[in-house]
């Protein structure tokens, strides 16, 4: 797919080739694969916890990493618990981060608003300039004011600060930590990435919306299923070991749930997704055919509501689920590779910090995320989130080799190292069904290229192939 | 946000040490030096009562004995607390003099009183230490206020006593019968011996409520240290004649910097009972002390029993005995030396236990509050009844010199609510849920470590802190002071007395300046007067303009345009005396003379109180202050309140003066005049005048009619309006006015006094939507029917689809019978006020209560609580009182609601109400009755005497056939629809979950902690129900998704 695209047409305007034997047959390869999921799924659910305890173990788990880190940068500080500080001493606190905001959505305030009063159109972004943070242990909490930047900071990230208590009793604060990258134990990679090996995310189909294109749909599949392209396509097609469909495979039209937020009534009503959910099951199945696919959920998919959400149920895909190659994941997703440690999500938790801080740049909020160690810190404050509770599955042991977050409105990559040789590709990937891309990484290299599928006929039947600079080291 | 960031983000509060730097944070500024020669004392006063002393030398009145001496608190500009000791002034009451009397008879007149009291069982201990009783009697041209009198003034005694107490005894031998020297024995009546000292002084006085009194230079006696009295830092001794009052206006409108202490205790109770004082302890005291007018409280801390971990913002004192813990308090209140003490239902709660629990604990040097040293605070049961406020039961406790202001009081008073917990009502007001911790929950967070007595702490003190903010937000503080100033009554009479004790205030002001006197009514009970004036409603849904016309304060107007009042009322017997252009003859048949002849009193003080808010109003416009506008805004409301009050205190048949003949003449008016303007309005605006229709009036109210002038716009319904008012008004007497306000359109007019309209004061878009006697509010209603006929009314009035309100009122219906309903949404609420048998019926709050008790006396409501109750589904003929039933356990064990309640006794008659008007007579069949009715959803009950027996079995989920393998979700039949089947499921699953973890985080930030679980069990929450509905629904929901097999692949 390096070759450009001038070579590619020539490719396939070759003659077919007479000769029966001289036809090469590809193999599909096949690289080593862990499914490392089993602290996102959930079988025996129960919800009478409360949501105290993820906090509470997610403190514990990350505290001293964090500290580790201020013992290291700020040598010589005493770390303190918040009921320890005394006002003008300096000294360095840990704890949850958390951003009061006024515009946050309240179903208190919902459920008690007057009738007559127009519900207002929730906006994009929660931000506002009466936003201010408080620093929370297990004990309790202090308002914070200093170096901090509010309008970035992200709710329910544990971090160590520096400073001192001032006699008002706001904690003014110098310098701030989060854990940071650390933690990349030596892969041990397959022997089969010794040759280039590919693994394809795509994510968002959107089947069922009003701009679902079958057509670039139906090109995606047979690129991959090796029906489509020329020769070398073929050959680097069959280098693809795996396909991880990152959510929303179906359209937000199909999902139910969006105008029952009703305050008196919760009644059953009939799906809407049924249809849709059809049309994935052909798509699947002609992808299982031929790699081996592992689906993930996303907000818009008919699974469960809060993260980790859990696997599309088998028996929503009579047919695909014939083949052993199709395999439902939950959103979070980790697993091995080739060796390779991949962790990511639908991208719920990118939108949500998006929606509840300034950054404009979705890469910041993924490379965020893993500095903080966390996938999804906002949940379960703004994030839907089942209430844990001895485990925060959502921190990030390992600094894993390829972190990426689904249905994002732009492709973009960048390679991240930290201080004592972690590296991490970053991958925001692509909504298909808005831009037609999909994102391939090749996990010897850990490049990573989008194959982008125009339909566009005006401008003839053309696949365009685009390589993206890497190592961006950070 | 929560409380504690709050409290956190205020002005640092100076760290109150032990001793002296504490003494000096909670003390006043000390005050300056007073020269008495040459510095004038000026200051708002308060508070006023009065004692029985000594007489100082060199003050007015008799030298030997007890006298009455008057106290004035108050505060100076500066603010510096002052007691003004007011010498010689002595009670007195008027009798009619006796045929042939004459002034030489007096000092036998009263030496005869005085022997006859002297006599008296129950004129008390004074009588030895008093040489005269009776001071003096004194003949006094005077006229009774009540019935015509002429010009003429009769003969009065004034009849002065040594001390209040001898008021009552005096009368009642003057009213049973006393010889007096030549006259024989005589029955006498009493004039104005009813009449309160204190309210006595102020008249005279013209001392009104927190107005300025100033005592100038030389004319008062400054106490040194050691004569002083009181925690005030000023004391004074003046003359009953020489000092100022100011009345409040211009500059001494000022109000002085007031400091105003709000605290809240908690108190360790056992499982299940209600804190008792002489078991449970004291083990916390929040305070926050903040100045009249500043933003944020200066102090704020908590007393605690154990030690406690820092509160930031906040200063925690911690005891380790409850006996310290309360005399520090109690230190603490003496030091800070508060004008006003506020809380949360102090006084029925708050303060008698704490003075009770001091008894207990032996503390007594604990119960002195007050200002006065060595005067005992304590506490008497009373019972209010007013017809305006109803029976009340309450503490009544001395706090001499610092007002009360319990604002659960003052809402009860002025604010119609749901709920008056603390938490609903700062919900209410404030759109801030409060968190809300059970008694048990309380005990074992004092029983765990500093950390979770710190938690409790901060709950503790945001109870403190709240009334503060509500009196804030509602302006209580000015509101009543103005109330106070405006009716001349002191501040505390505005929560402790009814609505005469303002009207007799005004109306002896005025009769003293005219020589009037008020008889000494002997209140009997009989029929209230009340009319209420109504035009029958032609009912209707009105698809067009309605333009309301009103009558501007019609009571007042009529009292004034007639000229009605005691003075002016005429005895049939007196007419012939009388020209015929001298007097009236009211539509009730009573006579009363023109103003022309006689001016009445009444009338005169309306007047005052009418172009007194007209001139606060009109200051208003102009003021740019915002602490001053609030007091011109509190000003003209209490001139409203009151000038309406007159007209009540006539027709109040247990009163100080009722008048039967003057309110019935005032509703008869009211009557004719909007009969009168039915007429006019009908007659004048017809096609025959040019109009292009002609004007019906569909309904007139009290002081209203409602104009349906035929035109289709907004617009101009508006100018056929006014000038309907103008023309009208021009044919009624000065000063009765038509105002043209506001046009219903459309308008839903269900019966007398029930109605609902969009709300339109502008051509160009609604304001509100205004409801009148409609379900919106009626506490004794699930909270499903406000909302539904909310919704109803607004697809009705706001969408103008009655056809969409009446299928969503059917759509309800359906899910009700479905049990689809929230049962938040179905949760009835009742106080438990009285012990079970007190009860004449039997109620369903309280026969769920006792059976609480039985099943787990520690959770079950206990006297004072608020009991919420659903009606459950009983056996045929149960009683409804035996169906209720706790909304949490009917949640644990999936109890089955009787929806046929619901439909029959809580939304049947209001929806019939609002429906009947548009659907017609089919009403019934078709929105109670209809094919939505027919589906209904069986609960299977995991309770009650059969549940043992019934097993459960599971059915498809698609056709509810049963199964043969009962793990399974579908039948082999449904098998092909599986898919569909389950995403059904999952669909409502994904639902759950959203609203799951929504309801939860929801909690946690209310709370303002994220890793400590919710402790709140507040009721009136309106999410209370929902999160725990939300996780049965869950587990029963995750239960029937595992049917359809394994997530994992």
């Amino acid at each position: 797919f390096s070759r450009p695209s001038a070579f590619m047409a020539l490719d396939l305007l070759q003659a077919p080739l007479l000769d029966e034997k001289s036809e090469k047959s590809l193999e599909r390869a096949a690289s080593s694969y862990e499914n490392l999921s089993e602290c996102f799924c959930v079988s025996k659910r129960a919800y009478t916890r409360q949501y105290s305890h993820i906090y509470v173990v997610r403190l514990m788990a990350m505290r001293p990493i964090v500290e580790e880190v201020v013992r290291k940068t700020w040598e010589g500080v005493r770390i303190l618990k918040l009921s320890q500080v005394k006002v003008d001493v300096r000294c360095c606190v840990v704890g949850t981060l958390f951003k009061r905001m006024q515009l946050r959505p309240s179903i208190l305030k919902e459920v008690s608003q007057k009738q007559g009063q127009a519900t207002l159109p929730a906006p994009e972004r929660y931000i506002s300039g009466g936003d201010s943070l408080i620093l929370e242990d297990e004990m309790q909490r202090i308002p914070l004011s200093g170096n901090l930047p509010v309008d970035t900071a992200v709710t329910g990230t544990v971090i160590a600060l520096l400073g001192i208590q001032l006699t008002c009793g706001t904690f003014e604060v110098d310098n701030y930590t989060y854990c940071g990258l650390s933690g990349q134990p030596s892969p041990t990679l397959d022997s089969s990435l010794q040759e280039d090996r590919y693994v394809l995310l795509v994510s968002g189909l959107g089947i069922g919306s009003p701009s679902f294109d079958a057509l670039a749909t139906q090109m995606f599949v047979d690129t991959v299923t090796g029906q489509l392209g020329g020769l070398a396509d073929q050959e680097m097609c069959s280098k693809m070991v795996r396909v991880i469909i990152a959510g929303n495979s179906l359209s937000p039209e199909t999902n139910t749930n969006k105008e029952r937020r009703s305050k008196i009534i919760t009644r059953k009503i009939d799906p809407l997704c049924v249809e849709a959910v059809k049309e994935l099951d052909d798509i699947l199945t002609q992808l299982a055919s031929s790699i081996p696919v592992d689906l993930m959920p996303g907000p818009n998919d008919p699974t469960n509501f809060t993260l980790p959400q859990q696997p599309l149920h088998r028996c929503m895909f009579p047919q695909s689920v014939k083949y052993p190659t199709l395999t439902g994941v939950p959103n979070p997703y980790q697993c091995n590779i080739g060796g390779r440690r991949f962790i990511g999500t639908s991208g719920q938790s990118i939108d949500d910090i998006h929606r509840f801080t300034s950054y404009d740049d979705r890469m910041e909020i993924l490379k965020h995320t893993l500095m903080a160690r966390h996938l999804a810190p906002t949940a379960p404050d703004t994030l839907g989130c089942y209430p844990f509770v001895d485990d925060d599955p959502f921190f990030i042991k390992e600094c894993p080799a390829v972190y990426f977050a689904g249905n994002q409105p732009a492709y973009e990559s960048r390679m991240i190292t930290g201080a004592n040789g972690e590296s991490t590709l970053l991958v925001l990937v692509p909504d298909f069904c808005v831009t037609h891309q999909s994102v391939l990484i090749n996990l010897k290299t850990l490049d990573c290229q989008l194959l982008t599928f125009n339909t566009d006929l005006s401008g003839g039947f053309q696949k365009s192939n685009i390589v993206e600079p890497m190592d961006e080291s950070q | 946000t929560s409380f504690e960031d709050i409290l956190a983000t205020m002005d640092a509060v100076e760290e109150e040490r032990s001793g002296e730097r504490e003494r000096k944070t909670w003390n006043r500024h000390p005050a300056p030096s007073i020269d008495s020669q040459s510095d004038s004392i000026s200051f708002q006063q308060l508070d006023l009562d009065f004692y029985t002393g000594q007489h100082l030398s060199g003050m007015p009145g008799p030298r030997d004995g007890s006298v009455a001496i008057l106290r004035m608190f108050g505060v100076t500009m500066q603010g510096n607390s002052v007691v003004a000791y007011v010498h010689g002034f002595a009670p007195y009451f008027y009798v009619r003099a006796p045929k042939s009397f004459n002034s030489d008879d007096c000092n036998q007149f009263r030496l005869d009183l005085n022997t006859a009291l002297r006599r008296d069982g129950r004129a008390g201990a004074w009588k030895d230490d008093i040489a005269d009783l009776v001071l003096s009697v004194e003949v006094q041209m005077k006229a009774n206020i009540k019935g015509y009198q002429g010009k003429d003034k009769r003969r009065f005694l004034k009849i002065m006593v040594a001390l209040p107490k001898l008021v009552s005894p005096a009368k009642r031998i003057l009213e049973t019968g006393l010889s007096v020297g030549g006259y024989g024995e005589q029955n006498y009546q009493t004039f104005e011996s009813n009449i309160d000292f204190e309210v006595r002084f102020m008249v005279d006085m013209n001392v009104v409520g927190c107005n300025w009194i100033e005592i100038p230079a030389g004319k008062y006696r400054l106490r040194g240290f050691k004569d002083m009295k009181s925690q005030c830092q000023i004391e004074v001794d003046v003359s009953y004649e020489d000092f100022v009052s100011h009345p409040a206006e211009e500059e001494w409108a000022k109000v002085a910097p007031l400091r105003i202490l709000s605290f809240d205790i908690e108190c360790a109770g056992r499982k299940g009972i209600f804190p008792e004082a002489d078991k449970d302890p004291v083990i916390q005291i929040a305070n926050m002390v903040i100045v009249q007018g500043e933003k944020e409280p200066f102090i704020r801390n908590i007393f605690c029993l154990k030690t406690c971990a820092a509160v930031v913002g906040s200063d925690v004192k911690s005891y380790e005995r409850e006996k310290d813990l309360l005399s520090a308090w109690a230190e603490f209140v003496v030091a800070v030396d508060p004008d006003v003490i506020t809380g949360y239902n102090i006084v029925n709660f708050d303060l008698p236990y704490l003075l009770n629990r001091a008894q207990k604990l032996q503390l007594p040097r604990f119960p002195f509050l007050g200002r006065i040293k060595g005067s005992k605070t304590t506490m008497k049961d009373s019972t209010f009844q007013s017809r305006a406020y109803g029976k009340r039961e309450n503490k009544v406790i001395s706090i001499e010199g610092r007002i009360q202001l319990d604002l659960l009081q003052i809402l009860l008073r002025d604010y119609k609510l749901r709920s008056y917990t603390l938490n609903a009502v700062s919900f209410h007001f404030l759109g801030e849920q409060k968190e809300d911790v059970q008694h048990s929950i309380i005990t074992e967070l004092q029983n765990g470590n500093d950390q979770t007595r710190r938690r409790l702490a901060v709950y503790c003190m945001k109870d403190a802190f709240l009334p503060l903010r509500l009196l804030e937000k509602l302006m209580c503080v000015i509101n009543y002071m103005e109330m106070a100033r405006v009716t001349g009554v002191p501040l505390s009479y505005l929560l402790t007395r009814g609505q005469q004790i303002k009207v007799i205030s005004q109306l002896l002001r005025k009769a003293k300046e005219q020589d009037l006197l008020i008889p000494a009514y002997k209140s009997e009970p009989g029929e209230d007067y009340t009319g209420a004036t109504v035009i029958e409603p032609l009912k209707g849904y009105y698809d067009v303009p309605i333009a309301t016309l009103d009558f501007s304060s019609l009571y007042p107007s009529i009292m004034q345009a007639h000229n009605l009042c005691y003075t002016t009322l005429l005895e049939p017997k007196d007419l012939q005396e009388m020209g015929p252009d001298e007097y009236i003859k009211t539509p009730s048949g009573n006579f009363f003379v023109k103003a022309s002849v006689r001016k009445g009193v009444l009338p005169e003080i309306l007047e005052n109180l009418l172009s007194a808010r007209k001139k606060a109003k009109a200051e208003l416009k102009e003021e740019t202050d915002p602490f001053k506008r609030k007091v011109l805004d509190g000003r003209q409301l209490a001139l409203k309140i009151s000038a309406n009050s007159v007209y009540g205190f006539t027709g109040a048949s247990i009163g100080k003066l009722p008048c039967l003949e003057i309110s019935q003449s005032v509703t008869a008016f009211g009557r004719q005049m909007i009969e009168q303007s039915r007429q006019l309005v009908e007659d004048h605006f017809t096609v025959g005048n040019g109009y292009s229709n002609s004007a019906i009036v569909i309904y007139g109210d009290t002081d209203s009619v409602m104009v349906k002038f035929g035109c289709t716009t907004v617009e101009e319904s508006m100018t056929l309006g006014k000038e309907a008012a103008a023309h009208i008004s021009s044919t009624f007497p000065h000063p009765i006015k038509l105002e043209f306000e506001k046009v219903y359109f459309p308008y839903l007019l269900i019966s007398k006094k029930r109605y609902a309209g969009l709300y339109f004061t502008r051509a160009d878009r609604h304001d509100k939507m205004d409801c009148k006697g409609i379900e919106t509010v009626r506490r004794d209603n699930c909270p499903l029917v406000a909302n539904l006929i909310n919704i109803c009314l607004e697809k009705i009035l706001i969408e103008r689809n009655p056809q969409a309100a009446a299928s969503f009122a059917k759509q309800t219906i359906a899910d009700l019978l479905q049990n689809r309903i929230d049962i938040s949404q179905l949760v009835i609420t009742k106080e438990l006020t009285r012990q079970d048998g007190d009860y004449a019926g039997r109620q369903a709050h309280v026969e769920l209560a006792a059976r609480m008790r039985k099943r787990d006396a520690g959770s079950a409501p206990a006297l004072g609580d608020r009991v919420p109750y659903v009606i459950i589904a009983g056996t045929k003929g149960q009683a409804a009182y035996m169906k209720s039933e706790d909304p949490i356990y009917v949640l644990d064990n999936n109890i089955a609601i009787d929806t046929d309640y619901y439909l029959e006794n809580q939304l049947a008659k209001p929806l019939m109400r609002v429906f009947e008007p548009i659907l017609g007579k089919q009403t019934h069949s078709e929105l109670l009755k209809g094919k939505h009715t027919l589906t209904k959803t069986k609960v299977t009950s995991s309770v009650g005497r059969l549940s043992a027996f019934a097993k459960r079995t599971n059915t498809c989920v698609g056709c509810k056939a049963v199964l043969k393998k009962q793990d399974d979700a579908v039948c082999d039949c449904c098998k092909s629809r599986e898919s569909e089947l389950f995403q059904k499921e999952m669909v409502h699953m994904n639902a759950l979950e959203d609203k799951f973890s929504r309801l939860w985080t929801q909690c946690q930030r209310c709370q303002g902690s994220f890793h400590q679980d919710i402790l709140c069990t507040s009721r009136d929450c309106p999410i209370f129900y929902m999160r725990k509905k939300v996780q049965k629904d869950l587990k029963d929901q995750d239960g029937l998704l595992a049917r359809f097999g394994p997530i994992s692949w």
